[in-house]
């Protein structure tokens, strides 16, 4: 069976509470805590009442948790730690055993070595705090954008990914397959060819499509160009879906997420149409 | 010490003297343009208001069927001035459609093609993978047949903070109405082909009729402008 989660940042915009009820409408069970979800005080009485119910979490990056959204940077030498610090020591009273974080980010035209050094130190320190309070950590492959942006994201090469392995063998990747359609060119298949043999570095695998521009966690269609994967995606490895569906309601997501683990288990579109 | 001290005494002297004399004429201005501009728009009113009928009728022909735009030079130039990129990332062979719109498919399909409730809005809270944003665009209904949905949420515009605004031009509205117009025939048991196909189509019908709904009476506005004066 296919291991496929649901971040909440496909259905945002709303409290916490407010997708949660959905999911729960929709027969989701499975959820990453993510960015997207109204900021709201109630945010995590929320994800601890529907844990009761049986939901399961895992938690990516600055996701929504209190009344605001406090965003990071791995690359910045003024991170609030002690905030850092709260987040696990919370994530691990819900029971959450897996933690996914960006990749450092730095100016435009800053300098990318100094970003990566502070980068590294940073991720060894939450590896040690996340490992102390039982939750494995993994960092998200990233992409560079062909068109300037104010900042420009580390892991966002082949190359980049490859030294990252080999400098902190201890740590885990998380790849998202959207995020290789971005400037990766013909290399994302050498890429997916050298993670999926070494399955055991990957924490998770995100989902989504987009224009090839943008990170823009479009629907996932016949065409995304990851589908003639599908059946060499790790099995044990679980699958975070991304795409957005805001406003659908729970019956269109109960059927796109059946539709993609249709997929994922070697479907064709055809037969779910 | 004390000759510093006198500095803002000065400064606040200078500054009332410049006051005094220069205000009441600039006051007199202002007031003599608000005077000027509400007899203009007395005047304007009918016409504004025979625009905003037009306007309406113009929507209501659109949300009872919207094809009748696919003959005008207006759409052919909409269409050239949004030519789809190539997608060398995709898997998905494009079918380029025939030059003539009105060889294409919705345009000799018996079912009307209705757009309606176009409604702009924004969003203080949306979101990406990083940061949160304020995003503007537009949400529209569509129908074709016993097909209908809410197009939620066209996006025109990011704006991450005052050094960073991202502006979706016209060929990125119609990609993003593409994407939602395929939702259209969601649980349909038309080929996937012919899905990719028809959403197509109706992108550009769609994508053209929104910037229709966009357009408002012109009306006077005033707008002093000191740069385009000197270049004048």
């Amino acid at each position: 069976m296919i291991n496929l989660w649901l971040s909440l940042s496909a259905y945002g915009g709303l409290s916490t509470r407010r997708i949660l009820e959905t999911y729960q409408t929709a027969g989701i069970r499975f959820v990453e805590l993510a960015i997207g979800p109204k900021p709201d005080p109630d945010t995590a009485e929320a994800i601890a009442a529907y844990r009761q119910c049986g939901f399961q979490y895992r938690a990516h990056h600055a996701f929504v948790w209190g009344d605001r959204h406090s965003p990071f940077n791995l690359s910045d030498d003024r991170i609030d730690w002690s905030s850092l610090q709260a987040r696990i020591d919370w994530m691990a009273t819900l029971g959450i055993t897996a933690y996914s974080v960006h990749a450092g980010h730095y100016a435009w035209d800053g300098d990318r070595t100094l970003a990566y050094e502070r980068f590294l130190q940073n991720l060894e320190r939450l590896h040690f705090e996340c490992y102390s309070a039982g939750i494995t950590l993994g960092v998200e492959t990233m992409y560079s954008p062909a068109e300037p942006r104010p900042y420009r994201y580390l892991l966002d090469s082949v190359e980049s990914i490859h030294d990252f392995l080999q400098t902190l063998p201890a740590i885990k990747l998380v790849l998202d397959l959207a995020h290789l359609n971005i400037g990766y060119g013909n290399e994302r298949s050498t890429l997916l060819s050298m993670l999926f043999a070494e399955s055991d570095r990957l924490l998770e695998i995100h989902l989504s499509d987009n224009d090839g521009k943008q990170d823009l966690h479009s629907k996932i269609t016949p065409e995304t160009w990851w589908i003639p994967w599908c059946n060499s995606l790790p099995k044990q490895i679980p699958l975070i879906l991304e795409s957005r569906m805001n406003r659908k309601g729970s019956s269109f997501l109960r059927q796109e997420v059946e539709r993609i683990q249709h997929w994922l288990q070697g479907g064709n579109e055809r037969s779910q149409n | 010490m004390d000759s510093s001290a006198n500095l803002l005494h000065d400064y606040q002297v200078l500054s009332q003297t410049h006051a005094e004399r220069f205000d009441p004429a600039l006051h007199s201005l202002q007031a003599q343009i608000e005077q000027q501009l509400q007899a203009l728009q007395q005047q304007e009113e009918p016409l504004v208001q025979q625009q905003q009928n037009v306007l309406n009728a113009l929507q209501d022909a659109i949300a009872t069927d919207a094809r009748w735009l696919m003959g005008l030079s207006e759409f052919q130039q909409y269409l050239q001035n949004t030519q789809p990129r190539s997608r060398s990332w995709s898997t998905r062979e494009i079918i380029p459609l025939d030059p003539s719109p009105l060889n294409w498919e919705i345009y000799t399909s018996e079912n009307a093609v209705q757009i309606s409730n176009f409604e702009e809005d924004e969003e203080l809270d949306d979101y990406d993978d990083e940061r949160t944003h304020a995003s503007y665009g537009y949400t529209v209904q569509v129908k074709m047949g016993t097909y209908c949905d809410t197009l939620y949420r066209t996006t025109t515009r990011r704006v991450y903070g005052i050094r960073d605004t991202r502006h979706y031009n016209l060929e990125d509205q119609r990609e993003q109405l593409e994407s939602a117009i395929s939702d259209l025939f969601y649980g349909s048991n038309l080929d996937r082909s012919i899905i990719d196909h028809l959403s197509q189509e109706l992108s550009y019908l769609v994508g053209y009729a929104c910037q229709l709904f966009m357009m408002k009476p012109r009306r006077v506005e005033w707008c002093y402008s000191p740069a385009a004066e000197e270049s004048a």
